[in-house]
C-alpha cells in the first residue's frame, strides 16, 4: 500500500492504567503540529469504521507512545533523537473525556518499530474538521491559512495543554 | 556569484519514516510551496534537525520523499 496508513491495533500494549503516561516528541513548532494533524486527518477511515463511526469523517489526533519500561523509554528517545518531549497522564486524559486509541501506523506498509506501544490521543472526530483554506484544492492565501490553523488550534490546544513539558535526564 | 537555494520542508521524521526511508508530505504541510519529482529538498524535523531527501512521486494529496542515506 502506497502512502501513510493507520489501523486499529489488536496486539501489543492495549490496556492503560490511569497512572500510565503517554509521550509525544517533536512538539516545539506549534504550526507544524497543527499542519501534521490536519494532514493526517483523512487516514482514520478504517479506525472510525472499527468504532462504528462514519469512515468518511476526519480525526484530529496527537500521535503518542506508552513505554512500559525504562528500556522502552530510552529506546524511544534514541529513535526520535530527542531528549525533549511532552507527557500526559492517562487518568487526566480520561477525566477530560479525551479518547485514546491503540493504533498502528505504516508508511508504504512499513510499520513504526514502536507500533506495539503506539496510541493516538483524539482531539476531535467529525466531518469537515480541516478548514477548506488548508485543503490543496481550495488552498487559501497565507492569511487564510493562518486563520484556518487558528480554527484547528481551538480543537487541538485544549488536549495539548494536558501534556506537560519534560526533558529526559542525562 | 551564484546563489543556491534549497527548498526546506517542515514535517515529522520519526522512527516510522526512518524505518521506511520515506517521508510523505501533504500539501497542507507545504504552506503553498510547490515540489516536483527529482527535486532535492531538505526536511526539517520537529527537533530542528535536517534530512536530505529527493522528491520521488506524487500520491494523492501527498508528495513521496526518499530520505538520502
Amino acid at each position: 500500500m502506497q502512502g501513510p496508513s493507520v489501523r486499529w491495533r489488536h496486539d501489543g500494549r492495549l490496556l492503560l492504567a490511569d497512572d500510565d503516561t503517554l509521550l509525544r516528541f517533536h512538539v516545539a513548532d506549534h504550526n507544524n503540529l497543527l499542519n501534521k494533524a490536519a494532514a493526517d486527518a483523512d487516514l482514520y477511515g478504517s479506525v472510525l469504521a472499527h468504532l462504528g463511526q462514519e469512515p468518511r469523517w476526519e480525526a484530529l489526533v496527537l500521535s503518542t507512545y506508552a513505554p512500559g519500561t525504562a528500556e522502552e523509554h530510552r529506546e524511544l528517545h534514541e529513535a526520535w533523537r530527542s531528549r525533549r518531549f511532552v507527557e500526559a497522564r492517562v487518568g487526566e486524559l480520561r477525566e477530560h473525556d479525551v479518547p485514546v486509541w491503540p493504533t498502528a501506523t505504516f508508511i508504504d506498509g512499513v510499520p513504526d518499530p514502536f507500533n506495539h506501544i503506539h496510541f493516538d490521543v483524539v482531539a476531535a472526530v467529525g466531518a469537515g474538521l480541516v478548514p477548506p483554506a488548508l485543503h490543496p484544492q481550495t488552498s487559501g492565501n497565507k492569511l487564510e491559512r493562518r486563520q484556518a490553523r487558528a480554527q484547528l488550534a481551538a480543537l487541538i490546544d485544549p488536549v495539548l495543554v494536558l501534556f506537560s513539558d519534560q526533558q529526559q535526564a542525562l | 556569484m551564484a546563489t543556491i537555494q534549497k527548498t526546506v520542508v517542515s514535517t515529522e521524521v520519526g522512527p516510522r519514516e526512518l524505518a521506511a526511508g520515506l517521508v510523505y508530505v501533504h500539501d497542507i504541510e507545504l504552506d503553498g510551496e510547490e515540489l516536483a519529482p527529482g527535486q532535492r529538498v531538505e526536511i526539517r524535523d520537529g527537533a530542528g534537525d535536517f534530512h536530505a531527501a529527493v522528491v520521488v512521486d506524487r500520491v494523492g494529496p501527498r508528495w513521496k520523499l526518499r530520505i538520502q542515506p
